[in-house]
């Protein structure tokens, strides 16, 4: 694989005009806006491999999606994507032209907020496990062979799980309530971590901004015992919708021919491994 | 131990990176499929785990000659 | 329309280590060492076999809370499960690999479990 100039991409923008005033990005290269049909694309040059790229640049990828989003509707791009020559761009960009419009339109004056929540995870499976075994002492007479007892066990964890999956989903329930009022779309991710209750990103209407930050602090001082983490806003990058299409990546660094045959079967076949 | 400052800058970088590290617009060549964190194209593995087949089907034309493997 | 973005919280140390515990090392995807292909595929394989005793166990789970089970069939499938655990346990320790690293990432999919 050649060693030489390829193009970062940092988000696709609703406009094919130059961008204004000088802009840098990773590496401290300046940013463009490569034009396709009324739609475009903004990149900036990049030298080397992209596992060069490291975590320090994701910032200066941030920054450069926000800069555009004052004055454009943006979708943002993955951090570290990189294509080899501007003619795979512009064939990309055919590829993707439609859906792209379909995503600006959508996300156009809209903005993404973060909420997190932290609520006493461990601690409260800790009591339901205690719980737990105070009702079992009988049961586990029952239990006489090793394998009765692992069956109890691993049934007495599922119990347990189930319980405090539910008791989670409605803590989220009246926690999302308020915001979801104030938003035109959201992706609540439930318990990523026994403590992390809540990941929740929330579209909400460039106007509205004031309105959802009102109800994260009315929420905040309601429901309390949890502990909050507020962000944004942000650029939607958690509503681009994309239908997955095959698009060879030629000399990149992540091109991968496997993921196209996973991507039009589903699924790994089983003579295949 | 983190000060203020540093904390908040700590969880700044979190937010970003729990958003750029695979939201957005994800061209679908660009997805790699890694077995906990382990690339497998970066390692070469594809020819083990699809067939050639379908990957001459994929490519629209029979594979010749060795596989070249990124770099 | 400027953006002031803005990350606020009271307690930055447990967000810290909350999204911390959860997210993958940038940096190991990287550094992924080409010369790792007989580790990476049995992580692919065990990941595959731990994914398979996962749906078992689960529906043993849903067959013991249906109280339908006679006594015969809980020992067999109590049994079934802790050789299968033992096993999965046995090769984790052959090929160095822990929990956390059998999981497959599907992209935008998500973690497969």
């Amino acid at each position: 694989m050649s060693r030489g100039m390829k193009i970062y991409i940092y988000g696709i923008v609703d406009s094919n005009d130059g961008i204004d005033e000088s802009v840098y990005g990773l590496k401290g290269a300046g940013v463009y806006n490569i034009p396709y049909r009324d739609i475009g694309v903004v990149a900036s040059d990049l030298n080397g491999q992209i596992g060069d790229i490291t975590q320090d640049s994701a910032v200066d990828h941030e920054r450069v999606v926000e800069k555009l989003m004052i004055n454009c509707a943006v979708l943002p791009v993955k951090f570290r994507t990189v294509f080899a020559s501007r003619e795979d761009i512009l064939s990309m960009m055919k590829d993707y032209y439609s859906d792209f419009k379909d995503n600006l339109d959508r996300l156009r004056d809209k903005v993404e907020f973060g909420v997190k929540i932290v609520w006493p995870g461990e601690a409260i499976r800790e009591r339901m496990v205690i719980a737990c075994n105070k009702g079992d002492a009988n049961v586990d007479r029952l239990a006489d062979s090793p394998a009765k007892s692992f069956l109890m066990n691993a049934f007495k964890n599922y119990k347990i799980g189930k319980e405090f999956e539910q008791k989670a989903d409605r803590c989220v329930t009246v926690v999302d309530h308020l915001f979801s009022r104030v938003a035109v779309e959201k992706r609540l991710e439930k318990l990523r971590t026994d403590n992390l209750l809540l990941n929740a990103v929330y579209l909400v209407d460039k106007n509205k901004q004031n309105d959802f930050k009102k109800a994260f602090e009315h929420t905040r001082s309601v429901h309390r015992g949890f502990k909050y983490l507020f962000s944004g806003p942000w650029p939607p990058y958690n509503f681009v919708s994309l239908p997955r299409k095959s698009h060879p990546l030629k000399d990149c660094g992540s091109v991968n021919v496997f993921t196209e045959a996973l991507q039009h079967e589903g699924m790994p076949r089983g003579d295949a491994i | 131990m983190d000060n203020l400052v540093t904390q908040s800058e700590h969880v700044n970088l979190l937010e970003v990176l729990d958003r750029v590290l695979d939201k957005g617009v994800v061209i679908s060549g660009d997805i790699v499929i890694s077995v906990a964190d382990v690339d497998l194209i970066y390692l070469g593995l594809k020819v083990l785990l699809s067939s050639v087949e379908t990957m001459e089907r994929l490519r629209g034309a029979p594979i010749t000659g060795p596989m070249q493997e990124p770099t | 329309m400027t953006m002031n973005r803005t990350v606020e919280t009271d307690f930055p140390e447990t967000f810290i280590e909350e999204i911390k515990k959860s997210q993958e090392a940038f940096g190991e995807r990287i550094d992924a060492n080409p010369t790792n292909v007989e580790k990476g595929m049995a992580k692919l394989v065990l990941t595959l076999v731990e994914l398979i005793r996962k749906l078992l166990e689960k529906q043993a789970m849903r067959r013991v809370e249906g109280g339908s089970l006679t006594d015969e069939e809980i020992e067999r499938i109590g049994e079934t499960l802790m050789k299968l655990e033992n096993k999965m346990e046995e090769l984790k320790e052959v090929f160095g690999l822990k929990d956390e690293e059998l999981n497959l990432n599907l992209g935008p999919l998500g973690d497969l479990m």
